[in-house]
């Protein structure tokens, strides 16, 4: 598994790359167009060629063509086009942050390497959603949710591929609270309090962005190794 | 060009010719024969002892069994089938699935008419290489040497019928609907009773004993995570072969998990997992473990050696034998393992041996042998 | 040409610096008229658009329910006319259809079965949301998680069983109220509890029963049940006895019916290890019990001692001399 502190700091990378992309390649259009019609005149004109020189003189090189300027463009469009996927290929793993809270939990105690156990399933079941409500793949549900969890997204996915619409679950922020832990282990509730950027597409086209906060009822299982998401559903609040 | 050519050409013939004739005829005293060393036609004379067991063995091993049967001595009780028999195996048993892959000869005594060797065999099985220690005995006969093969006592069992009353466990799933809970049969609840770290020949080991304390069978899986002073895990591993997987109720067994190449001194802390889970078992056959005591071997080795009596009527093809030996505190100090590879009839009995590492063989105080088994057919 | 440096006025600063550049005083005439009738004509084109976005605003409002329960159709009213595009999106349900404004929008039951948060989209020129939640419908069935399935008898706090309810639809009903556990062993009731719920889950533990045998487990609610089975077993071999006597090949060994503490039968199956030691060495048969018994045949010559265990329960030792 990725962890989450390296995906950020890639995510802040790709960010840091698309900005100075981007400036440079204004930076070099607009040296371009200026180039272009200086080149375009120098050959008309030969006076102007005392002012190229005197131009080359304060860093800018005379032998720099518009086509190899070109060149440099495409090459910053590539790099930018390798900075935005960058950005966008990790981002429904990046932004899932899951803090979680087991000392109400009862009647059992939830033991630390269970705590960890059950944090990292329910945040893979996050992302997991994310990418199957984004992308409409049903299969990236299977492993980490059962029963009605899955049997609901699962719904999701298919009417969402019927009607052409997408749904992103973005910079999400679980705050997650253990309130039941079974006393010989076989469930376990958590209230998650989560806010996330919930963006609804139809195609392409963005017909709802909103900044949400949600309230889940979880319910979790022991599944052969891991934890399974069996319920997942909001509420006004706990 | 033609003349050097036809020179090559029979250069390569001669030395092809000598590679082949010299083969096998080797007359140090003590050798290991190359497989395939000789073509068909080819056999050299057994005119020493150890040739005589070297043809012997490469016939075997390219299974000519006519040729292995015509090394063997007139005065050999034995007739070629069940000469067949015991290097081919029968009854589904280990020896079945096994293939001789080569051999080490080292002479006993040797007179001018009579000899003995010791045949350091080893064979390729499935459930890995296995060795075994044999010894020819020799005579002269009319300037060649034979081998002396004696003739296996049979168990005769009688004719009868055996009552079956075993008890057995099957596993009913339920009927496809997934309520929550309703399905819910909780796995058998197993436990380790004891445990201990060593350092072995090969690296370290972890080994102990389990017991079922259900009330149903249970399919044991031991495994072991050896973690370092910062509590970071070294390597882990399970007990794969080394136990005795399926446990009735109230059965023991011992396991051990080998970590080859780890030195214990590296190792701060063990965490055991034990995996149980519901299985279809049957408690038959019975198969009591008789006269077992502490041995030397032929080679002076300490082994726990007994005989395995199958008490009831069915055949049991390949045995498995798994002893744990304890220290004067009852402490688990080696568990040992070793295929039996002849079926055990019913009603019969088949002598097995385990090894017993030399440098823990003077703590021994007692021991104690289960037998797993592989009966083909069943699960 | 000095350059100022004017922050915040940047284009504006440098048209009109571009504009005194290029003109004389006629020119400077020309440009206020041009300037006065483009300011017009943006002015009325302003006033229209925000007319048009006002009413526009208006006729895409909708009113989502306020209350609404798993699987029942509810519907959702919107003013204005015209065309739209309305979408409901929520657990379980991406619907997206062709609505007439103006007109109510009904939603169908199947399209809110699962509870949770929905949200309804209407889109024409530009999209409008309201969300809603749809609660869960009243308790249809109980999850009924009791362990374990076989327990040793007298065995404290060993059975606990935990339920939650649902709706018809597989919705988590986090307040149904209170619920009844009911253990009986036979006709023998061992515990009648009533437990509220909380968060939606009701449990119990408790200590199984003192006899060996099928202990039945219902959670109720209301008019729905559900009812789980313990096998309750005996507990470990007590007292373990054996008797054994010699044979023409060895000895035969035996023991006593096999019983726990409490007095109930171990169950048939469960191995007991006889060890018989001679002077030939050490002999083991693990024999299982059967009908209540286990019996052990050992080749054995001349005295020997024979003892019994069955997992860590150890029995008695019984000495046979060699003339026996």
């Amino acid at each position: 598994m990725i962890p989450t502190s390296f995906l950020t700091a890639m995510n802040t990378i790709a960010m840091a790359m698309i900005g100075l992309t981007l400036i440079a390649i204004t930076t070099i259009s607009v040296t371009t167009v200026a180039m272009t019609v200086s080149y375009a005149r120098r050959r008309r004109v030969p006076s102007i060629r005392s002012s190229i020189r005197s131009r080359a003189s304060s860093g800018i090189t005379p032998q720099i063509t518009p086509r190899a300027i070109s060149r440099i463009i495409s090459r910053m469009t590539a790099l930018l086009a390798a900075s935005v996927f960058l950005f966008c290929a990790p981002r429904s793993n990046a932004a899932v942050n899951v803090d979680m809270s087991v000392s109400h939990a009862g009647p059992r105690a939830v033991e630390p390497l269970l705590e960890r156990g059950i944090l990292r399933d329910y945040r893979i079941a996050w992302i997991s959603l994310a990418h199957a409500l984004e992308f409409n793949a049903a299969d990236a549900l299977s492993g980490p949710f059962v029963s009605t969890a899955r049997d609901t997204l699962m719904n999701n996915v298919s009417s969402q591929r019927r009607s052409g619409l997408s749904t992103r679950y973005l910079n999400q922020n679980h705050k997650v609270e253990a309130v039941y832990y079974a006393p010989e282990g076989d469930v376990i509730e958590l209230h998650d309090a989560a806010d996330y950027q919930l963006q609804i597409l139809d195609g392409g086209k963005l017909i709802h962005d909103e900044h949400v906060v949600m309230h889940y009822v979880v319910l979790m299982t022991p599944a052969a190794d891991h934890w399974v998401v069996r319920q997942l559903q909001a509420v006004p609040q706990f | 060009m033609k003349t050097i050519l036809t020179i090559i050409v029979v250069a390569t013939v001669v030395l092809v010719a000598v590679g082949l004739l010299g083969a096998g005829q080797t007359k140090s005293g003590t050798i290991g024969f190359a497989n395939g060393s000789a073509l068909p036609g080819l056999t050299p004379k057994a005119d020493t002892p150890e040739q005589a067991v070297t043809n012997l063995l490469n016939d075997v091993q390219k299974r000519r069994w006519d040729a292995a049967y015509g090394a063997l001595s007139k005065t050999s009780g034995v007739d070629e089938e069940t000469f067949r028999e015991e290097w081919q195996g029968s009854n589904g048993s280990l020896r079945t699935f096994s293939n001789l892959e080569g051999s080490e000869l080292r002479p006993v005594h040797a007179t001018n008419d009579d000899a003995q060797i010791r045949a350091r065999l080893r064979w390729t099985t499935p459930v890995g290489p296995i060795e075994d220690v044999r010894d020819f005995r020799l005579i002269r006969e009319g300037g060649l040497w034979k081998v002396v093969w004696p003739k296996q006592q049979v168990a005769n069992v009688p004719a009868q019928v055996v009552p079956v009353t075993y008890l057995r466990w099957d596993l009913v799933s339920g009927d496809g609907k997934d309520e929550w809970g309703a399905r819910n049969i909780d796995p058998p609840h197993v436990r380790i009773v004891s445990m201990n770290a060593v350092n072995s020949a090969e690296g370290s080991a972890v080994m102990g004993e389990v017991v079922n304390e259900d009330t149903v069978p249970a399919f044991v899986n031991v495994g072991a995570t050896l973690v370092d002073g910062g509590g970071n895990p070294i390597d882990d591993e399970n007990s794969f072969d080394k136990i005795d997987h399926v446990l009735l109720p109230k059965q023991i067994t011992p396991y051990r998990i080998d970590f080859p190449g780890i030195d214990l001194s590296k190792v701060k802390n063990v965490r055991m997992d034990i995996k149980a889970s519901l299985v279809p078992a049957s408690a038959d056959p019975v198969i009591g473990v008789m006269n077992q005591k502490i041995d030397a071997d032929v080679q002076g080795r300490s082994v726990l050696r007994g005989e395995l009596l199958n008490q009831s009527g069915q055949t049991v093809n390949i045995p498995h034998v798994i002893a744990s030996f304890y220290d004067n505190n009852g402490k688990v100090i080696w568990v040992s393992d070793g295929y039996v590879d002849r079926a055990l009839l019913p009603e019969t009995s088949e002598p097995f041996s385990v090894d017993i590492p030399r440098s823990l063989a003077g703590k021994v105080q007692s021991f104690h042998v289960v037998v797993n088994q592989y009966s083909l057919g069943k699960s | 040409m000095r350059r100022e440096n004017h922050p915040g006025r940047g284009f504006a600063a440098a048209a009109k610096a571009a504009v005194g550049r290029e003109s004389g005083s006629a020119a400077v005439n020309r440009c206020a008229t041009q300037n006065r009738i483009r300011l017009a004509f943006y002015f009325c084109l302003s006033v229209a658009l925000s007319t048009l976005s006002a009413s526009i605003s208006a006729a895409q409002d909708l009113r989502a329910p306020s209350a609404v329960t798993a699987g029942e159709a509810v519907s959702i009213s919107t003013t204005g006319s015209g065309k739209a595009t309305f979408y409901l999106v929520g657990p379980g349900v991406s619907n997206k259809s062709d609505v007439a404004l103006g007109n109510e929008i009904s939603l169908r039951g199947q399209d809110l079965r699962d509870a949770g948060q929905y949200f309804a989209i209407l889109c024409s020129d530009s999209c409008h949301s309201a969300s809603f939640f749809v609660a869960p419908a009243k308790p249809a069935s109980l999850a009924f998680l009791v362990h374990p399935s076989r327990v040793p008898v007298a065995a404290s706090d060993a059975v606990s069983g935990v339920a939650l309810a649902f709706d018809q639809f597989g919705n988590l009903n986090l307040d149904p109220g209170t619920i009844n556990f009911q253990l009986t062993a036979g006709k023998t009731s061992l515990l009648s509890r009533d437990v509220a719920a909380h968060d939606g889950v009701a449990w119990f533990r408790t200590t199984s029963g003192k006899s060996a045998g099928p202990l039945q487990v219902v959670a109720s609610i209301g008019e729905l049940s559900a009812r789980r089975n313990v096998q309750e077993v005996a507990s470990e071999p007590c007292n373990l006895r054996i008797a054994g006597q010699r044979t023409k090949d060895g000895l035969v060994v035996q023991t006593e019916p096999v019983h726990d503490c409490a007095g109930n039968p171990v169950p048939d199956g469960t191995i007991v290890s006889f060890t018989a030691t001679d002077a030939s060495g050490k002999s083991t048969v693990d024999a299982p019990i059967k009908h209540g018994i286990a019996r052990a045949e050992i080749a054995a010559s001349g005295p020997v001692v024979v003892s019994v265990a069955s997992g860590v329960a150890m029995g008695n030792e019984l000495h046979i001399g060699g003339g026996q």
